[in-house]
Formats: C-alpha cells, structure tokens, sequence
C-alpha cells in the first residue's frame, strides 16, 4: 500500500525523453516525434529531446523542402524554448561524423558524447523513440 | 502494476505490433492492469480492420481486435496520425464525406493528450518503436 501512495504522488509530473533518430523527410517520424513533445510539455510535463545518430539532420538550417512539397519543421525545432522545452540534446559522435557544428543548427542544444547520453536518458520515467 | 503500450510500427514493416500483442496477452496473463494501448505513427495500420493476407498467415488486426474485445481495453488511436494513412472510423468518414470506413471496433480516435494521460496514470509505459 505504501508503495502504491507513493505512485501516487508522482503521478503529477513524468520526465520523458523523446528521442528523435530518423532524418527529416525519409519519413514523417521527426514531426511526429516533435508534435507528441509538444503536447506532453503543453500538459505541463518534463520533456527533453534527444536528436541521435541522423535525427541531427532534423536540425540543419536553410532546408528547402518545398522543392519536393515537404513542409518545413527545422522552424518549429528552432523555437522549442517557446513551448516549454529546454532540454535539448544532440549526439556529439552524429554531429561530427557528418561534420556538423553547432553554428550549422536552427537552434542551441547540449552535444553530449554518445556513452553520456545513455546515462542522461535512463533518468527519464519514459523513453519514446522516433 | 498498471502498464500502457505505444505501438509505433507498422505490420509487414516492423515486429512492434506482434511483439505488443503478445506483450499486452504476457501482462494479462501476470494479472497486471492496462490502462491504454495508444496507437501512433506508422503503429495506426494495425487498427485497420480490412487487410486480408494470405489465409496461413496471421491477421494481425484480428488478433488485436479479440484481445481488445476479451479484455474490454482502453485503446486510443491517434487521430492526426490515422487521418493522414487512411484510417476513418464511421464519424470522421462523415465528417469528410468519405466513402468507407475500416478502423476496428471498440478503439477510439483521439489526441495525444490521452497519451500523456497514460503516462500519468500508469506505472509503466512500454513502447513498441519502428
């Protein structure tokens, strides 16, 4: 029973990880990824996003989708501080195997090494990977 | 324990929706609770009720559909997700004129709100990725 109070308790707020691994356009798991991050932080919930291996790409300025009638996300990943998401990484081995910077990004994240990250996401109650 | 499950992948593409069926039948049989089975991304083609493979094969939608009807589950489909593959329940097949629809029975077309309400109310939330 005890045990049960105290879930209880942490049924307020849930730290999830939304961890985005596909490239923008392949498929449309990048922008589903950021919409589910969008309403769990609109619902008040700690939310931090992981842009892993060629997730990074979902970051990389001056993409012109329209050319292959895309819509552009790299807009709506550039004001995640608006809606309430601030903890934002990327995947420091990603970045520099397709010799990125992060001057080359739409917006300001932590380049975490790639055994840091798997510490930093199992903090987290829920893992979602897209 | 009180388990939700997000299926994210697709039959023919991906195990996820096989491997959460028998997942979803391991818990009930363990005498856990399911709060949700939330159906999401390329995971929504499981909810759809008029794919007819081969007869030695399994028909996954079927078999979801009986666990679902058994155990009398909570099961949300993601609507932006389902809308957008051609998955119309009878409402939203009114709603845009359509000509059929073909989502299974006792499943629910909804927002990820009632994701984020699974991870608050359950203990775990297990996701099935692509």
């Amino acid at each position: 029973m005890v045990e049960h109070a105290e879930s209880k308790e942490c049924k307020k707020e849930k730290k999830i990880a939304v961890l985005i691994t596909q490239p923008p356009y392949q498929s449309i798991a990048g922008k589903e990824g950021l919409d589910l991050a969008l309403v769990a932080a609109t619902f008040e919930q700690f939310v931090s996003l992981f842009f892993i291996g060629d997730g990074v790409w979902q970051l990389v300025k001056n993409q012109q989708p329209e050319v292959i009638s895309q819509k552009n996300i790299s807009a709506s990943f550039g004001a995640l501080g608006l809606y309430g998401i601030e903890h934002v990484y990327t995947d420091a081995s990603a970045l520099k195997n397709y010799n990125l910077t992060e001057q080359d990004l739409v917006t300001t994240t932590q380049v975490i090494a790639l055994d840091e990250l798997g510490s930093l996401i199992a903090s987290h109650d829920i893992i979602i990977n897209f | 324990m009180i388990f939700s499950l997000t299926i994210l992948g697709a039959p023919y593409h991906s195990a996820a929706p096989s491997t959460a069926l028998r997942f979803a039948k391991a818990l009930l049989a363990e005498g856990h609770q399911i709060y949700r089975i939330f159906f999401y991304g390329e995971g929504v083609h499981v909810t759809s009720r008029i794919a007819v493979p081969p007869q030695d094969e399994q028909q996954l939608s079927h078999a979801w559909q009986s666990l679902i009807t058994e155990y009398q589950l909570d099961v949300v489909v993601c609507i932006a997700a389902a809308l957008r593959r051609g998955i119309i329940d009878k409402q939203e097949q009114q709603r845009y004129q359509l000509d059929a629809n073909n989502m299974i029975k006792h499943a629910e077309l909804s927002g990820l709100g009632q994701w984020v309400d699974a991870c608050l109310q359950s203990d775990r939330v297990v996701t099935f990725g692509e």
